[in-house]
C-alpha cells in the first residue's frame, strides 16, 4: 500500500509539488501534422486522437496547456496539504474535483499537436505511451473525485500516490527547468 | 532641552522653511521607499485578477459551458486589465533584494521591446472582445489562443519562469 499516511507527508508533499507540470519558456514549433483543425473539430474528435493546430494557434495553445498545468500543481499541494492535515478538509471535496477537471483537461490539451515550452517532442513522436498515462492520471484523479465527494477519506488515501503519477511522466516527458 | 535653536544672526522664519523642506524630504524619501512594494501589490493584484478572467474564458470556451454574455463580462474584465498594465511598471518596481516579484529586470533594460509586447496584448484584448460581441463561440476561441499566444509572449522573455 502507497498511501501519503503509511509513506509520511514529508515523503509525499515533494511528489504532490512535484506536479509541476509541463510548461513555459521556449522556441514553440509549428504543428507538422499538416492542415489544422476548426475549433468545432477539435470539440468533436475523438478522445486519444491527435490534432494538428494551425500555426496561428500554436503559442495560444501551448500557453493554455502551461495554465493548465500551473493550475493542476497549486489544485495537487492544496490536496497534499488537506490529506496532510494542514488545511481544513471541508475543502477536500472541491479540491480533488479540481485536481479531476484539471487531469482531464491536461489530457486534452495534449490531444492538440502543439509542440512547444517543457513538454519534450517525445510526447508526440511516443503518444501511444503518453496518452495511455495521462488517461491512467485522468481516470485515477476522476475516481479519487468521487471517493472525495462521498466523504471516504481513507479511500482517497489509499489510492492518491497511484492516482497522481506526476514524477514518472516529467522524468520521461518534459525537459527540466531552465536555470536563470 | 533646546532641540532647535536658531542660528546667531539667522531668520527665524527662514529657518522653519529649512526644517519644514527637511521634513517634506523625509517623508518623500520614505514614501519613495515604501511605494515600489506598493506598487508591485498592485501589479500582482491586477494580473491576479486577468489570470482569473482569462482562466474562466479558457475553461467556459473549452468545457462547452461558455455563453456569449459571460465572455463579454470577462472580455472587459481582460480590456481593463490591458489598459491598466501600462501603470504596474513604473521605474523602481523591479527586483531587488527583499521584494517578491516575477518581473525580470529586462522589462526596464529593454523598455522599447516591453512596451511593443504591452501593445500586442493590448490590441489581443481588444480583438478578443470584439469576438465576444459576435456571439460566435468558435471565433472566440480562435481569439482567445491570439490572446493567450500574446501573453506567452511577454512571460516568455520579460517574467521569471513560473515552476
Amino acid at each position: 500500500m502507497k498511501s501519503v499516511a503509511r509513506i509520511g507527508f514529508r515523503a509525499a508533499l515533494p511528489a504532490l509539488a512535484a506536479m509541476a507540470l509541463l510548461a513555459p519558456q521556449s522556441t514553440a514549433v509549428a504543428s507538422q501534422s499538416g492542415a489544422a483543425a476548426s475549433p468545432a473539430a477539435q470539440a468533436q474528435a475523438p478522445a486519444g486522437e491527435l490534432q494538428p493546430v494551425a500555426a496561428a494557434e500554436v503559442e495560444g495553445v501551448i500557453f493554455e496547456r502551461q495554465q493548465i498545468m500551473l493550475q493542476l500543481e497549486k489544485d495537487a499541494e492544496q490536496l497534499g496539504l488537506i490529506v496532510a492535515g494542514l488545511a481544513p478538509r471541508d475543502k477536500l471535496a472541491a479540491t480533488a474535483r479540481a485536481v479531476a477537471d484539471g487531469a482531464r483537461d491536461s489530457r486534452a490539451s495534449f490531444e492538440l499537436h502543439a509542440e512547444g515550452g517543457r513538454s519534450k517532442p517525445e510526447i508526440w513522436s511516443n503518444w501511444q505511451d503518453y496518452n495511455q498515462r495521462m488517461q491512467v492520471f485522468a481516470d485515477r484523479s476522476e475516481q479519487m473525485a468521487k471517493l472525495a465527494e462521498t466523504g471516504n477519506f481513507n479511500g482517497l488515501i489509499e489510492i492518491m500516490s497511484d492516482a497522481m503519477p506526476c514524477k514518472a511522466c516529467h522524468d520521461l516527458y518534459r525537459t527540466p527547468k531552465k536555470r536563470t | 532641552m533646546t532641540v532647535f535653536s536658531v542660528p546667531p544672526g539667522g531668520s527665524t522664519r527662514r529657518y522653519v522653511r529649512v526644517i519644514g523642506l527637511c521634513l517634506a524630504g523625509a517623508l518623500a524619501a520614505t514614501a519613495s521607499a515604501a511605494a515600489p512594494v506598493d506598487l508591485i501589490k498592485t501589479r500582482i493584484a491586477g494580473y491576479r485578477d486577468l489570470g482569473e478572467a482569462f482562466k474562466a474564458v479558457n475553461d467556459g470556451l473549452r468545457r462547452g459551458s461558455a455563453t456569449p454574455q459571460q465572455m463579454q463580462r470577462l472580455a472587459a474584465r481582460i480590456s481593463a486589465a490591458a489598459q491598466a498594465q501600462y501603470r504596474w511598471f513604473p521605474a523602481g518596481s523591479g527586483p531587488r533584494a527583499g521584494v517578491k516579484t516575477a518581473a525580470q529586470s529586462e522589462i526596464w533594460s529593454r523598455a522599447p521591446e516591453f512596451r511593443a509586447a504591452q501593445g500586442t496584448f493590448s490590441r489581443q484584448a481588444r480583438t478578443f472582445a470584439q469576438a465576444t460581441g459576435g456571439g460566435d463561440l468558435a471565433a472566440m476561441r480562435v481569439a482567445a489562443r491570439q490572446l493567450g499566444a500574446s501573453c506567452k509572449g511577454c512571460h516568455d522573455s520579460f517574467r521569471v519562469e513560473s515552476d
